[in-house]
């Protein structure tokens, strides 16, 4: 590997090939003359190879071999897969696959949000940031919201996936997307059940937001905790949103927005690369990506720098409200609670999902009610030759694009994932920065960096490839401070299973 | 591959990875083999060789003993079955459960501290009751996103809400070289475990011959600590 040269407020800091600590999040801290901390980044083992991976495949696998790529969201890259393909061969589905894409994807949409807010996101609330590290945990939550509620959880999970499975094949990798509509019609009675269990989800829901309000916003500890400074950032935000500007995740306009809450931009998703890019800094591996205008200006917040996120707190942000009742209800008390639109705090992201939970069941009944969906039109067969495709949807954790390029034959030139991370990359790396400054003074590194990192961290949902199955734990961190000249003064590593390591 | 209702399945080997990312589709292909090795027995054991015949050309009379219980040492436990999952973070949880035992095959990453090389097999426990491997590799994380939620974190909360979780989980985990290069060549080292790894879930399947126990990890694949 090569050595890479940093320019770093005017000095130039060559950095020596690292060895990266394979399955580890990795953070370099850059200390100025005075110790303090100048720069730091986090950067996260990407998934390698793709590109090359699918070049001279079927267009019309991707949907398959794109959902297999990530064990935990593989409904998302389907979808966003076969809407790509949609494009790729210029056919657009009849109005029932529409709906039929559109009613599984909000019942993923309404698992996934529940999942992560009660077994995930839900550790720093319900049990507590103050609480130490071995309840604040899975076991910890049950504990709080008691057993009932957890088995709750679990059993509308089960009965969510239930459904996917009738519809799209298999819940884990499904198969229903194809070019121009899906490979099944549903019929009266499948429609029939989606429309029972919407119903459950749907009460399911507000009961959810009702433990929100009972846990978290009825705590001012916790409710400090959500605005402080240390976990809000002004950045742009982006999301999904439908002609009238309400938060959408299947298909729509995409919406952006400036740090005060002003539309700076609205595009077809198409035109995705007219207004964002990436930006490769010279010694990190990651890229950045940003918006053209104002364009990147450094791993800042604020209305010069072109950084955004993603995701619940970002599409609430970027939208006007939400397409349903019970959910604009729930949207509006969420800005009237938090001062306004738009809201900056990061933790505040385990609130809009939440809403965005509410809003995706409610969207089901909605769509499991209506006549159409049982049509048993469901396809209409491409004619045209193939030549490029942009299929853009919301993912649980934030916008997803796929782009193809094919030959004539249908078989990939050149394919394109941006996926969630990347466009919070910048997002995350402020946080990071922000954790770090306010807790690393010279070269002693404190273990509460990690925490710290972690709870930021939550928020986001990282994707690191889903391979790792490590050995329990938290996440590997490997946090490395550097002095002045770039030489490495201090590490501090935590492994899969905890362990902190000082090298 | 249909899984096993609670009153059904007494064992299931459950193979996890992913075929597109270089080692991590180890978990895949060791149940398959223990499926082709199941397949292959059960074959065998539908072909058994008829005894030679005796004085007269009569059957010694042992021979008339039913072939089937004969062999039935040598066919799949009836109640076992072997599993092949992508799954990752909670769906794992659709995957154990059902199983009364379980040996799930797997991809490890351990601590760079331990001496540890692609290819190298940890067979050990987990599970509430039993974790003989210390105590630290068997709790459940505090699993900070869906990403990172694993084995054993899924294995808590099914025990927590008295699910029918498996009484009994024991991991077969190889270490990997690379589990994130999409299309990326296996390590050969771990690929060749593969073989060893079928061999000890095998071993842990069916019940040992003529002593009808069952099916616990064989004394001879010591229980190394992860």
């Amino acid at each position: 590997m090569a050595t890479q040269t940093a320019v770093l407020a005017k000095r130039t800091i060559t950095i020596d090939p690292i060895t990266r600590l394979e399955g580890h999040g990795r953070i370099e801290i850059f200390l100025d003359d005075a110790g303090r901390v100048e720069r730091a980044f986090f950067q996260v083992p990407e998934l390698r190879g793709f590109e090359k991976f699918v070049q001279g495949r079927q267009a019309e696998d991707m949907p398959q071999i794109t959902s297999r790529i990530c064990g935990v969201c593989p409904m998302a890259h389907h979808m966003a897969s076969t809407k790509a393909l949609d494009g790729l061969y210029q056919t657009p589905p009849p109005p029932a696959a529409r709906k039929i894409r559109e009613l599984v994807y909000h019942t993923f949409m309404t698992e996934d949000h529940a999942l992560h807010f009660y077994f995930l996101g839900g550790p720093d609330f319900v049990v507590g940031p103050q609480a130490p590290a071995a309840e604040r945990n899975i076991l910890g939550v049950i504990a709080r919201v008691g057993k009932e509620t957890a088995g709750r959880v679990i059993a509308m999970r089960r009965k969510l996936r239930e459904l996917v499975a009738i519809a799209a094949g298999k819940a884990i990798h499904p198969v229903f997307g194809v070019p121009g509509g899906v490979a099944k019609a549903l019929n009266a009675e499948q429609a029939g059940q989606f429309r029972t269990v919407a119903e459950e989800a749907v009460e399911f829901a507000r009961f959810s937001l009702g433990i929100f309000d009972k846990v978290v916003l009825s705590n001012s500890a916790y409710v400090d905790l959500i605005c402080s400074d240390a976990f809000t950032h002004k950045t742009y935000y982006m999301g999904m949103v439908d002609d009238r500007n309400r938060v959408a995740f299947y298909d729509g306009a995409l919406r952006v927005v400036t740090p005060d809450g002003r539309e700076c931009a609205r595009f077809r998703p198409e035109q995705y690369a007219d207004y964002i890019q990436e930006h490769a800094e010279p010694w990190t591996y990651m890229k950045f990506c940003h918006l053209k205008t104002p364009g990147w200006n450094g791993l800042v917040d604020g209305p010069e720098s072109g950084i955004y996120s993603v995701a619940p707190l970002a599409r609430l942000n970027a939208s006007e409200g939400m397409a349903t009742p019970l959910a604009q209800e729930a949207y509006q008390r969420y800005f009237a609670t938090l001062g306004g639109k738009p809201v900056h705090h990061t933790l505040a992201n385990h609130w809009a999902r939440l809403i965005e939970m509410l809003y995706a069941a409610e969207r089901m009944r909605e769509l499991a009610a209506d006549p159409e969906i049982a049509d048993p039109t469901v396809r209409t067969i491409p004619t045209h030759a193939p030549r490029e495709g942009i299929g853009v949807v919301e993912a649980p954790r934030g916008t997803l694009i796929h782009h193809y390029q094919s030959d004539q034959r249908g078989l990939i030139t050149k394919a394109t994932l941006i996926v969630a991370t990347q466009h919070n990359a910048g997002r995350i790396a402020l946080s990071v920065e922000k954790a770090a400054r306010s807790l690393i003074s010279g070269p002693v590194v404190d273990e509460g960096v990690l925490n710290m990192v972690e709870m930021a961290f939550r928020a986001y949902d990282p994707c690191l490839g889903c391979a790792t199955h490590a050995l329990p734990g938290s996440i590997p961190l490997a946090v490395r401070v550097r002095g002045r000249d770039g030489g490495v003064v201090a590490t501090l590593r935590r492994d899969a299973d905890g362990s902190v390591h000082r090298d | 591959m249909e899984a096993c209702t609670e009153t059904e399945c007494a064992v299931r080997l459950l193979g996890l990875g992913n075929e597109l990312l270089a080692d991590d589709a180890f978990g895949i292909l060791v149940a398959r083999e223990v499926e082709r090795r199941q397949a292959l027995w059960g074959r065998q054991a539908q072909r058994a060789p008829r005894l030679p015949t005796g004085f007269r050309g009569r059957r010694p009379c042992f021979a008339r003993v039913d072939r089937r219980k004969r062999l039935s040492h040598l066919a799949p436990t009836p109640r076992a079955e072997v599993v092949c999952s992508s799954a990752s973070g909670f769906h794992l949880l659709d995957q154990i459960l059902g199983a009364s035992r379980l040996i799930v095959v797997d991809t490890l990453a351990t601590p760079a501290t331990r001496a540890s090389v692609p290819g190298t097999i940890h067979v050990f426990r987990a599970g509430a009751q039993a974790c003989g491997a210390g105590a630290s590799a068997c709790q459940p994380g505090s699993a900070a996103a869906p990403h990172f939620v694993g084995l054993f974190d899924v294995l808590a909360v099914a025990a927590s809400l008295a699910l029918p979780a498996p009484r009994e989980v024991t991991v077969i985990g190889v270490e990997a070289a690379d589990c994130v290069t999409v299309g990326g060549e296996m390590h050969p080292d771990v690929r060749a475990a593969v073989g060893k790894a079928a061999e000890i879930a095998e071993a842990m399947l069916a019940p040992p011959p003529f002593f009808g126990g069952d099916g616990k990890c064989p004394a001879r694949f010591a229980e190394t600590a992860p």
